[in-house]
């Protein structure tokens, strides 16, 4: 591996790292005390730090220091996590995402450290709240919160406290708590620790610690098993009768209004409740390279050709053997491709998890209330189509923030909650994907929208008097149109709801919109569930660029012009056996015929029915998978023509019907 | 959209465009967008006026080249070619002009019948003529332009 190829790995990792990192600090923006997710985020910042060390990425590392300073503050409680604290940690998230990709783009940076620095360092007083969690000051105290408690509950066993004292002469003080530790998850689950895991794996603490566990099994083997490890001087367990007598007394939420209703803090609560033993496990998905998948697909795509022309042997030969084993052969190819072609769906969620900080980020600016409730995360689309559905509904969703929903005061004397909502879903609808954006906020006004559009020329009067409320709002999606008196930077100069109306029309989905005045709107976006993709051969006739589906190639040759004898007028090659009948591409598509003659003339041998013919082109330039864009040409005279596809330089390559060019 | 009564007193905007000497116009309310020449993709089908395909934002949409339908001699592209962008019947169609002026409001009331023969140009896609300052601005009927029996009377003709 070369720089470039670190610099990729780095980057892809640190991508990982900083989406932990990022929803860490938002969970923690909510829940304040949450002593785990400031580990999550710490150990997030601490292994960026260590990526950009080794990358020699100095200033990054420097950065991710400053973090873990203060996140560390944080950890001891000496700092208070408040909206301050957490917006300068975004920042510097922030600018982590930036230089991991641009090394280079350190504007801003050293401010960012200083100000860093300036509460770690102590020089910016907070005030902690009066009343905090967790008060582990006392070492066999175990104040829990809530949410403590509903862990030990579901873990379904007999909750404990137990103290290990290691010897004092003990030297690897943390091998031993994690052989400790170790013995004790085969019994049952950790539900916390005194002082807490990340201390103990670092050897902060004297000689004891004490662990809240749960588990099944009778206190005895728990206490023979801890005794068993070597240089354990005590164990003492206590069982506790009822867990909730260990419940904090006072409120654990700060003073300070929460962003969220109750409702919502509620629904991230549950899914976070899982036990410390259960997060340490990793997650079994793996990382692949795109490319790697796609050389798979392109791998199988041969397979499946080798193997129909192998089936054709067979059927040719009238070898009974040979098609009776190449049924089940074929079965698995074909299973194979499925496979394989499933592997490019991938979960909306890649899309949707960028939101709740887009939300977070837009509710500060805008000063408004937002509770983003996303669903149907797991929905699975098409990995081309998770590329291009991002941008438009990150617009989507500034839009219904910006214009949308109102600001609490408008809300609420309307006699609406305070918070507004935005509801992000997506789920599956016979053949397609639907996505929906719902707000709850003022909705479009038809009155509104139509004065605009008449004002900006869209529509006249006349036209607009015609239109149904429903036409009208439809309008936001005409070019031209924007009802931002001055374009805000928040919906983005110059990109209009047209371009997003495009942008889905081009992976052949549609967009929709209802709305209420005084309720909300809904805006719905249908998307196809498979593209027509294909996979297919590029060739060139004529300086244009022909696509041949795969699916109907045979073998592609190079024929030598000896090879090629005349029957009855047409021009044909011998091939195993056969009469394959040659057809000039530039002569079918209208084409003057190459001026020089050629020895060696590429042909693509294409099977149709039951024949094959060969197709001769000027060069090949190699396999592709293509997405077919329909052509409405107005002639209606396109049938040689399958349809076109976008490469990637931007100009268009034809896709051959080959059945019409063939025999039509 | 209802077509315009001549005899009301509605005011509209037009796009107004060049091709050769002739200027020729459009409803604003037809017109998608405006964009400068992009590589055409040719087709392989015997159109006289079909100039290709071309790549908008994802999408292939087909483009006319007026000059040929309009049976006046093709001249050579230039900085002020434009492919003026149209939506008709749910899709787009781009026109390749050469030069788009300006945009102007009309008095539809002013809108007047064309005369029979307008240098070679077929009566069924205008709509009417209209006197801006010096000039006669040439008010097309898209939906006759666009349509493809038009093209098999062209072809009768040639």
């Amino acid at each position: 591996m070369d720089m470039s190829d670190f610099k990729e790995l780095y980057a892809s990792e640190s991508r990982e790292h900083l989406d932990l990192l990022n929803d860490a600090l938002l969970t923690l923006e909510n829940n304040p005390n949450d002593m785990e997710m400031i580990n999550e985020a710490f150990r997030a910042a601490h292994t960026l730090k260590g990526m950009a060390g080794t990358m020699g990425f100095d200033n990054v590392s420097e950065l991710a220091h400053a973090m873990e300073n203060v996140m560390d503050l944080i950890r001891d409680e000496t700092l208070a996590v408040n909206t301050e604290v957490i917006n300068l940690l975004f920042k510097a998230v922030d600018m982590l995402e930036l230089l991991s990709s641009s090394p280079e783009e350190t504007s801003g940076l050293d401010t960012l450290i200083k100000e860093l620095k300036a509460y770690s360092q102590g020089d910016v007083v907070v005030e902690k709240p009066a009343n905090t969690t967790a008060n582990l000051k006392q070492d066999n105290d175990f104040n829990l919160t809530q949410e403590e408690i509903e862990m030990t509950q579901n873990a379904h066993g007999h909750p404990m406290t137990i103290r290990v004292k290691l010897e004092e002469d003990c030297v690897f003080k943390s091998l031993r708590a994690d052989m400790v530790l170790d013995a004790l998850e085969e019994h049952g689950e950790l539900i916390k620790a005194n002082p807490e895991i990340e201390k103990i794996k670092n050897e902060e603490f004297e000689h004891t610690f004490y662990v809240l566990f749960s588990t099944k099994d009778d206190k005895d083997i728990i206490y023979n098993s801890l005794n068993s490890v070597s240089e354990v001087e005590e164990v003492e367990i206590n069982l506790i009768e009822d867990i909730t007598e260990l419940l904090i007394k006072e409120d654990t939420k700060p003073k300070e209004e929460s962003k969220t209703t109750s409702e919502d803090n509620e629904k991230k609560k549950k899914p976070k409740a899982a036990t410390l033993s259960k997060r340490l496990k990793s997650n079994n998905t793996i990382r692949v390279d795109v490319e790697r998948l796609d050389s798979l697909m392109n791998l199988v795509a041969e397979l499946v050709i080798k193997r129909t022309q192998v089936e054709s042997v067979g059927r040719s030969y009238n070898l009974d053997e040979l098609n009776k084993k190449l049924k089940p052969l074929s079965k698995v190819t074909t299973e194979l491709q499925n496979a394989v072609m499933e592997m490019r769906m991938v979960p909306i969620s890649l899309v949707f998890n960028r939101f709740p900080r887009l939300v977070r980020d837009l509710s500060q600016e805008l000063d408004k209330n937002i509770n983003l409730v996303i669903e149907g995360e797991d929905t699975e689309l098409d990995r081309t189509i998770i590329d291009e559905i991002g941008d438009p509904l990150v617009h989507m969703i500034r839009n219904s923030i910006d214009h949308g929903v109102e600001s609490p005061a408008k809300r609420e004397a309307a006699g609406k909650d305070p918070v507004g909502l935005v509801r992000l879903s997506a789920f599956h609808e016979g053949n397609n994907v639907v996505i929906q954006i719902q707000d709850d906020g003022n909705g479009i006004d038809p009155e509104f929208i139509g004065n605009m559009a008449v004002e900006k020329g869209v529509i006249s009067q006349s036209e607009l008097e015609t239109m149904s409320d429903n036409e009208i709002i439809k309008l936001i999606f005409a070019a031209g149109f924007s009802t931002a008196a001055k374009v805000s930077d928040v919906s983005g100069r110059g990109v209009g709801m047209d371009v997003v109306k495009n942008k889905i029309e081009s992976l052949s989905g549609s967009v929709d919109i209802t709305s209420q005045v005084g309720k909300g709107s809904i805006f719905t976006i249908k998307l196809p569930l498979t593209l027509s993709i294909i996979q297919g051969f590029l060739t060139k006739v004529a300086n244009q660029e022909y696509v041949i589906p795969l699916e109907s190639i045979q073998e592609i040759v190079d024929v030598n012009l000896d090879e090629i004898q005349t029957i009855r007028k047409e021009k044909v090659i011998h091939r195993r056996g056969s009469v394959i009948p040659l057809i000039s591409l530039r002569n079918k598509l209208n084409k003057a015929e190459l001026a020089e003659k050629r020895t060696e003339i590429p042909t693509v041998i294409v099977e149709v029915g039951d024949e094959n013919y060969g197709l001769m082109v000027d060069s090949i330039i190699g396999q592709q998978e293509v997405v077919i864009k329909r052509i409405n040409d107005l002639s209606e005279n396109l049938q040689k023509i399958a349809g076109g596809a976008i490469l990637g330089d931007g100009s268009i390559a034809l896709i051959i019907n080959v059945e019409e060019i063939t025999t039509g | 959209m209802k077509g315009g009564d001549i005899m009301s007193e509605e005011t509209g905007q037009i796009i107004v465009f060049d091709i050769g000497e002739e200027k020729f116009g459009v409803k604003i309310t037809e017109v998608h967008e405006i964009i400068r020449m992009k590589r055409i993709t040719e087709l392989p089908i015997n159109s006289p006026y079909i100039a290709g395909i071309i790549n908008l934002r994802g999408d292939i949409i087909s483009v006319i080249d007026l000059r040929k339908r309009f049976g006046i001699e093709d001249i050579v592209e230039d900085d002020n070619t434009r492919i003026i962008v149209v939506e008709f019947e749910g899709q787009n169609v781009g026109l390749i002009v050469d030069a788009v002026s300006e945009v102007l409001h009309i008095d539809e009331s002013k809108v007047d019948v064309p005369p029979r023969s307008m240098s070679g140009i077929k009566n069924d896609y205008i709509r009417g003529i209209i006197k801006v300052g010096e000039h006669i601005v040439i008010l097309l009927e898209l939906a006759n332009l666009l349509k493809s029996k038009e093209k098999i009377e062209l072809d009768k003709e040639s």
